[in-house]
């Protein structure tokens, strides 16, 4: 169907306040990429300019090979589905599907016949005549969605669709989406705050950051590479521990003010002695007893423990540093004790102090 | 007991209200020397002082140029209302502050310092002695602006960015798509907005001389109290009582929308 090519797109709505930064992005035709990053990085910019809603302030953006920088919105074959659904008030569901394409002169007969089959697709076609105020939510949204495939466009857009839906909902009209996606193999572009919404739905994730990419990546990548500590830290929940240390003579990093100290043979940093760097381990990386890997042991006070039924979430304490620890959740843990946790090497990710880029050690 | 005393203070006041217009309206209806007498009902039931004031003036045809110009002004003002405060409300354009700030500040304006240029503009237009002098500068109105632009800000861009994903332009989104979720406003604006243009005098008066061309307010105004007034108090009482009656028949059936959009603060999704 289409590719969706960003060439060094920047937006800014003053001077000297740039909002997206020179951004390149590549989307695969049938792709399903997810823009994450905290808010206010230019994640709905990014889609907005795509869609056409915002101009693009320099840079190119190729929709299936055709530049379409100046191209108004209904010409570059795209449909966008809204936080808060942006349906049309005063329109019956069928009136809010149909729109577009009565616009457009389509034939009635036409309409009628494919809206009836993305009412379908939705399962939504026993609401048809419901205005929708009517709606619950989640049927709001699915009625969005109608509208979009309706359109049949090229690339779907989606702005944090299902983030005023509860959590049940959520991951049900999750699936839904996914799947429909699949079906339709329509290239998409899906804004998210939720991890599990990136992790599970996206092909490719986009990591941005104070409007500048970051990783651009398959989930596990993102997750299990990542190029920096910002993605280090924004991907995956709870997120990743670190801790800042000083790289010592022999295989081994000290706590700045010495109150620990990791020694392993093979801790091998290709670092100069005496340099400061970010150790960071993920709370699902830190065992309560030894296994036969490679694994530096750590000394820790209990601060809390939060079971969360499936698993428990322990909160620790060592130096200046607080960490979290995933583990299982029948294990008798008090708060304030000291406990020894195991930290395997090859889990330890890397980062330089001040520029925070990831440290490859796997030499 | 309390009740029944808030009942006729209420009523009492109802009553203060109300009575100087119906003795009006009995009073046209009575004959020449029942006036005098202050009652509720007419005295010596007659229609004769409205067949005079038909026979004396052309009451009809004030009252078709008064619905005329009033709807046109209406129209107008709805129209380039809606529109400017769409712009102001959603569009982001350079001055866009100033210029609102401006459209307010027209309103702080009392009219009689307006009204000399406005004059002046309507004799170098050559604009006098037509309806283009009645209707044209009425229809860009401070006031409509202010209210559809505060009710258009309420709207969610989303909506607006919907539309334009459908394919709609600036002017579809207008009247297709904000529209139809600004009834209240559309009907606050409207009724104001037609009153208003019906029972303005002044203006009327100052570039309408040929008397065909007149509304019913002017020419009533200058049949009781103008220069031609005659001496009968039951001819003015008619003439009056006539020009009170549409305006009060387009409040009678307007009178729900009229308070549900003072009361409701419109949509809300
Ligand atoms: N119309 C605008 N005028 C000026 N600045 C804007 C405008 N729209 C967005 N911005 C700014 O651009 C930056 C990026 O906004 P954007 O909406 O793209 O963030 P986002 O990543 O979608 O955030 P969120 O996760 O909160 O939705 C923000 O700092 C915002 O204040
Ligand atoms: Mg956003």
């Amino acid at each position: 169907m289409a590719e969706v090519r960003l060439k060094n797109i920047s937006k800014s709505f003053a001077p000297n306040n740039v909002v997206v930064n020179e951004l390149n992005l590549h989307v695969a035709d049938k792709e399903f990429v997810v823009l994450v990053g905290p808010s206010g990085c230019g994640k709905s910019t990014t889609l907005r300019m795509i869609a056409g809603l915002e101009d693009i302030s320099s840079g190119q953006l190729y929709i299936d090979g055709k530049l379409v920088n100046d191209l108004p919105p209904k010409d570059r074959d795209i449909a966008m589905v809204f936080q808060n659904y942006a349906l049309y008030p005063h329109m019956t569901v069928f009136e809010n599907m149909a729109f577009g394409l009565k616009l457009k002169k389509v034939d009635k007969k036409v309409i009628k016949e494919v809206v009836t089959q993305a009412a379908e697709a939705v399962d939504m076609l026993e609401f048809l005549d419901r205005k929708p105020k009517a709606l619950s939510g989640g049927q709001r949204q699915r009625v969005a969605l109608g509208r979009a495939i309706v359109r049949n466009p090229k690339v779907f857009l989606f702005d944090e669709p299902l983030s005023n839906l509860d959590a049940k909902l959520r991951v049900q009209m999750r699936i839904e989406i996914a799947r429909l996606q699949t079906r339709l193999g329509t290239t998409t572009i899906y804004v998210t705050h939720d991890q599990v919404e990136a992790m599970t739905m996206a092909d490719r994730i986009a990591v941005l950051k104070d409007g500048i990419l970051q990783q651009y990546d398959t989930p596990l990548n993102t997750y299990n590479h990542p190029k920096n500590q910002f993605v280090a830290g924004f991907i995956g929940s709870p997120s990743m521990n670190f801790m800042e240390v000083i790289k010592d003579e022999s295989n081994s990093v000290t706590d700045p003010s010495g109150l620990f100290k990791f020694k392993h043979s093979d801790l091998q940093l290709p670092i100069p002695q005496g340099q400061k760097v970010i150790l960071g381990i993920r709370p699902e990386d830190l065992y309560l007893e030894q296994k036969s890997i490679a694994s530096v042991k750590i000394a820790v006070r209990v601060v809390a423990v939060e079971p969360m039924g499936n698993e428990s979430f322990l909160h620790l304490q060592i130096g200046p540093h607080l960490l979290t620890a995933r583990i299982k959740p029948d294990i008798p843990i008090a708060k304030d004790n000291m406990i020894d946790l195991y930290m395997p090497i090859h889990k330890i990710h890397w980062f330089e102090y001040g520029s925070g880029s990831s440290i490859n050690t796997s030499n | 007991m309390k009740r029944t005393a808030l009942y006729l203070i209420l009523s009492l006041a109802a009553l203060i209200f109300l009575y100087p217009f119906i003795w009006m309206v009995s009073a046209s209806l009575s004959s020449e020397n029942g006036i005098r007498d202050l009652r509720f009902l007419p005295v010596d039931f007659t229609f004769d002082h409205y067949i005079a004031v038909y026979q004396s003036i052309p009451i009809l045809r004030a009252l078709f140029n008064s619905i005329f110009v009033a709807s046109f002004v209406t129209l107008g003002v709805l129209v380039f209302g809606s529109m400017t405060g769409y712009a102001l409300a959603k569009h982001r354009f350079r001055g866009r502050n100033l210029i609102f700030y401006m459209i307010i500040f027209t309103m702080t304006l009392p009219f009689q310092i307006t009204l000399i240029p406005n004059y002046i503009l309507m004799v170098e237009f050559q604009w006098v002695n037509t309806f283009a002098a009645l209707i044209i500068p009425a229809v860009m109105n401070a006031f409509a602006i202010i209210l559809f632009r505060q009710h258009f800000i309420s709207i969610p861009n989303d909506l607006i960015d919907a539309a334009r994903i459908d394919g709609c332009h600036e002017i579809r989104i207008l009247f297709q798509i904000l529209w139809p979720n600004s009834i209240p406003t559309i009907i606050t604006v409207g009724i104001i907005t037609f009153m208003t243009s019906w029972n303005d005098v002044l203006w009327p008066i100052i570039v309408i001389r040929d008397e065909q061309l007149m509304t019913l307010p002017q020419l009533v105004t200058l049949f009781t109290v103008g220069g031609r007034s005659l001496a009968q108090i039951g001819v003015k009482l008619a003439s009056a009582t006539f020009l009170a009656l549409p305006i009060l028949i387009a409040y009678i059936i307007f009178q729900k929308h009229f308070i549900q959009s003072m009361a409701s603060t419109g949509l809300k999704e």
